[in-house]
């Protein structure tokens, strides 16, 4: 208690206060904008901070990685382009709500669900960090193995009707996880010679190719008609005039509660495990939103289907902190560039920096809380803003602009220019993908998870001696491949009682 | 009707033929070469499978009229031409050039405002990502 | 000789000057006195050590910024070291030119050292230079060797350590060469032919035991491992371990430094315990060998300058890098050693 009391007092200084404001601020702005994301701007500030404050630089770290989990939704809904990674899902569900006109109150769900789930997190951090963290450690390559397939079984979740073009994506984007140096033995497999693909595929240039540029392809494609042209652009002048983001009334918050807090579980879960990543958490969050309200069309512009991913991917923010703050190891890329920010800043991490700092570790605790708080009214305002500019503008010319955040926020990634390379194949994928109504999620999901399935059944075949066994002997890793037997059967078995009745 | 159908059976067999290629490029690997053919021999099978539906179904999924391939073909083009021009001709102007090209090929015409709005967004995201991130964006003349 | 220690005090203390101005200002008191001991001790260590010459500068050079080429992302260890460097050495040397940091990470530091090897030698273009040189020309397949460059300085030498998990049955070094010694060790890894990879096998090798490896995708994982007991033991860098040490989380049996740490003191050195490994990651700075030799001199001493000077040790003693020197031509010498240990050792690492 006495720690909190010292955090609260660290975080209530004026230094601390301007840094969250400011990082809340700049992280809803990089967020919003594709091709930036927090990892970026974060690497960038870190050696900045190094000349501030502690409060401060930390105060600003915590409200970027915050405020961008949420700020990447806009765009999403908006343009059907994610800001960030973490937004790929929500644009499923909030893209034609927004087409349908109600771009104000998918934005509102989605800045809810966002700080809903922020608030669980930084919740979880502040109370159950150290159990959390060893449940962490309980982690081992079998259990990541099976954690990798509980993953994948999501994709039979979201097959819907066509399960076969799901399973031909998925097994695309297998293949496109083995490029790339092979994690057992280094061996370079399909690499074609070339340097940049030995780390593999990266993974925004991927995504912002296959929502980017394939949305820019599909504006293309619709030229040759000029009447018809004309007709949209007199279109869009008439229906988005204003932007009023519309947050959820009472009603709309009770039935998403249980969404709400389901997905802030399965965000809060998969954040803790190091190296698991957000988009796992949105897809799961997703799939589990559809399982529980089967009757909904997901994909239409169902409320549940923004509400789940926005909220999974802020519960991953503060919950990646937890391995970080107690035992040393950060829980994602991000992570651990707070992991740097903290060594320069000459702190430590792990039990270390509770006991010698307290003041400092509940600070950063209690700013996650108070980012997600601020992060509300912020963001209204901000969507407000944008979202009714970058409506007002003709679309040719917000294609134009996207397309130079694109094409840079590729490059950006690791400065090089072979990733645009990468980020135009995938355009070209996306946009072929589309024509021949093959889903992208799999392959999405498959091409990030492909690699940890495969590194981590060879090192569990290693531990265990080439043992089978050790998938079930293990407790952890018993329960998951049980879950998971359960997650690929139960939709397979409907379908099949479906095709019985019909 | 034959163009359609030669159209739906392209990807069914377009995935046969590179998950053979894999299938074939990942014998030699042995050890490290398993994951790739399961993953091939998934494809494989899946890609059979649609083309078979394919031929059975004879459903038109691919919706080709007003589809403007051809400029969709010249943008990938010009996408690529942008790589190819980066290192040669630097960041702003081939990226001015990029803006304006697609702003132009989706129908708007006048030439003052894409100028200026191309200029706009090339000096914005020049700011954002050279000035204020240190990006090494490659540049030709006024490198810092 | 006189003009050099003149001129070495008297950068020295303006550097001190700087950091208590631009600082924190409670610490300028401590500082400048802390200042002038490691002043003394980096002229003693160029005095012992072969000193680089004060070179002029020549003509055409510096006209602009130069560049340090960080073939690892933002955020990591050797940017850290990199941007500490830029920062000390602000406008102050170079002729009032700034070094910009670029970062190229990828293909495990092949991206960024194929630039540098491949770009012009006219010494605007130079590289964080780590043991990552040494072992990709022996290990992977690229287009440059360890003579592609030519060293400035070092800056950074982290040693390895041998780490257990909590859990382990063996809590001493001997009670583990014991265990291996019947046994069949799981070593943990943050990647192939990673530094602390060839660090194990060099090891495995010198005391006959045999290692299994599992590779991990980064050192974070290969740590949640370790305190997982999910491998029965890891080799990573001291400074990475030093905190999970003294928290107790990880075991540490042994060091591969030339002395004992004096973070984790308790901690044998391999040299104690019988072993000859002395063994880890070093960083410095190199430039593509081609510079012509009165720009590479020149680089040499204004290096020299920097990495010796008391604001760059401060700002690496507080971000808790360990700092080591060594002058430029002492580093090519250890490189190349380095290199000739490691092509020995070759034929086991490709298997």
């Amino acid at each position: 208690m006495s720690g909190i009391m010292l955090g609260l007092g660290a975080l209530m200084q004026p230094l601390a206060l301007i840094g969250l404001l400011g990082g809340t601020v700049v992280g809803l702005i990089v967020g919003s904008l594709p091709g930036l994301n927090d990892s970026i701007t974060m690497a960038v500030l870190i050696p900045v901070t190094f000349g501030m404050e502690p409060e401060m630089a930390i105060g600003l770290l915590v409200g970027i990685y915050c405020a961008s989990a949420c700020g990447g939704s806009v765009p999403s809904i908006l343009l059907k382009i994610p800001g960030t990674a973490s937004a790929t899902v929500t644009a499923y569900d909030g893209y034609p709500m927004a087409q349908k006109g109600k771009s104000g109150e998918a934005l509102g769900l989605a800045i809810s669900a966002s700080t809903f789930g922020g608030i669980t997190s930084a919740v979880v951090l502040l109370f159950l960090s150290p159990f959390l963290a060893k449940q962490a450690l309980k982690f081992g390559p079998p259990e990541y193995f099976m954690l990798a397939v509980l993953g994948m079984s999501t994709v039979i979740g979201m097959a819907g009707k066509n399960l076969v073009k799901n399973i031909l994506a998925m097994a695309v984007g297998l293949v496109f996880s083995c490029v790339g140096m092979s994690p057992q033995t280094g061996l370079a497999r399909f690499t074609f010679g070339q340097v940049s693909l030995m780390d593999g595929i990266s993974l925004i240039p991927m995504l912002i190719g296959l929502f980017g540029i394939t949305s820019i392809l599909e504006m293309i494609e619709g030229i040759r008609k000029n009447p018809k042209a004309e007709g949209f652009k007199e279109n869009v002048k008439k229906n988005y005039q204003k932007v009023k983001v519309t947050l959820p009334n009472k009603e709309m918050a009770k039935r998403l509660l249980p969404i709400w807090v389901q997905s802030s579980a399965i965000g809060n879960i998969i954040g803790i495990i190091p190296g698991a990543g957000m988009i796992m958490a949105i897809f799961m969050a997703y799939d589990q939103a559809q399982r529980r309200r089967p009757n909904l069309e997901f994909g239409t512009g169902v409320p549940e289907g923004i509400a789940a991913p926005e909220a999974a991917n802020n519960a991953v923010v503060a919950s990646s902190m937890v391995p970080l703050l107690s035992l040393g190891v950060p829980g994602n890329s991000t992570s651990s560039l707070f992991l740097g920010a903290l060594t320069i800043q000459g702190l430590k991490t792990g039990p270390g920096l509770f006991r010698d700092t307290p003041d400092m570790a509940y600070m950063i605790i209690l700013g996650f809380l108070l980012a997600n708080m601020i992060m509300l009214p912020l963001s209204v305002f901000y969507c407000n803003f944008l979202a009714t500019a970058v409506l007002r503008l003709k679309r040719e010319i917000l294609s134009g602009i996207v397309l130079t955040l694109c094409v840079t926020g590729a490059f950006a990634v690791s400065n090089n220019i072979f990733n645009i390379c990468i980020m135009i194949f995938f355009g070209f994928i996306g946009y072929t993908f589309n024509k021949y109504k093959i889903p992208q999620s799999p392959l999405i999901l498959a091409s990030i998870l492909g690699s940890m399935m495969e590194s981590n059944w060879t090192q569990s075949m290693v531990y265990a001696n080439g043992s089978l066994s050790v998938f079930v002997t293990r407790p952890l890793s018993c329960g998951l491949l049980i879950l998971s037997v359960i997650f690929i059967a139960m939709p397979l078995i409907k379908m099949m009682k479906a095709k019985k009745t019909a | 009707m034959k163009k359609q159908l030669y159209i739906e059976l392209a990807m069914p067999v377009v995935f046969i033929l590179a998950a053979i290629y894999i299938i074939i490029k990942a014998i030699p690997m042995e050890s490290e070469g398993v994951f790739p053919i399961m993953s091939a021999g998934v494809l494989l099978l899946c890609a059979v499978y649609l083309f078979m539906e394919v031929l059975v179904k004879r459903e038109a999924i691919v919706k080709l009229e007003g589809v403007n391939l051809s400029m969709v073909g010249v943008t990938i083009l010009a996408l690529a031409a942008y790589v190819f021009l980066l290192k040669k001709i630097g960041y702003i102007i081939d990226t001015f050039l990029l803006c304006a090209f697609i702003i132009c090929s989706l129908g708007y015409k006048r030439f003052g405002i894409i100028a200026l709005c191309s200029a706009l967004a090339v000096a914005a995201t020049f700011g954002v990502f050279k000035v204020i991130l240190s990006v090494p964006l490659p540049m030709i003349f006024l490198d810092f | 000789m006189k003009k050099r220690m003149a001129t070495l005090i008297c950068a020295g203390l303006a550097a001190a000057f700087l950091a208590g101005c631009s600082g924190k200002a409670a610490e300028t008191a401590p500082a400048t006195t802390a200042a002038e001991t490691t002043v003394a001790a980096a002229e003693a260590k160029t005095e012992t050590a072969a000193p680089a010459a004060e070179a002029a500068k020549p003509d055409n050079f510096p006209k602009k910024n130069i560049k340090i080429i960080v073939p690892y992302d933002a955020g990591g260890g050797v940017d850290i070291t990199t941007r500490l460097l830029t920062d000390a050495a602000g406008k102050d040397y170079f002729d009032g030119k700034s070094l910009i940091v670029e970062n190229m990470p990828g293909g495990g530091a092949v991206i960024g050292h194929t630039a540098v090897a491949n770009a012009d030698a006219d010494g605007y273009t130079l590289l964080a230079y780590t043991s990552a040189v040494v072992n990709n020309p022996i290990l992977k397949e690229v287009t440059y060797d360890l003579s592609s460059f030519k060293t400035l300085g070092m800056v950074c030498f982290d040693p390895e350590i041998l780490v257990v998990p909590p859990t382990a049955p063996y809590k001493t070094f001997e009670e583990f060469i014991e265990y291996a010694k019947t046994n069949t060790v799981k070593v943990a890894t943050p990647g192939h032919s990673t530094a602390h990879h060839i660090a194990a096998i060099q090891f495995a090798k010198e005391l006959g035991l045999n290692f299994e490896y599992l590779h991990n995708d980064s050192s974070a994982v290969q740590m949640q491992q370790l305190m997982g007991g999910h491998c029965d033991a890891a080799f990573m860098a001291v400074g990475e371990s030093v905190s999970a040490v003294n928290d107790g989380t990880i075991i540490a049996l042994a060091m591969g430094g030339e002395e004992r740490n004096p973070n984790i003191p308790d901690v044998p050195t391999f040299l104690e315990k019988g072993s000859s490994l002395v063994y880890g990651a070093f960083r410095g700075y190199a430039c593509p060998a081609g510079v012509p030799d009165d720009v590479y001199a020149y680089l040499v001493s204004e290096f020299d300058k920097i990495i010796t000077s008391e604001k760059f040790i401060q700002g690496m003693n507080d971000a808790a890098i360990p700092y080591a020197y060594k002058s430029a031509a002492d580093f090519q010498e250890y490189a190349e050693n380095e290199a000739e240990n490691l092509k020995a050792l070759a034929p086991e690492l490709k298997q």
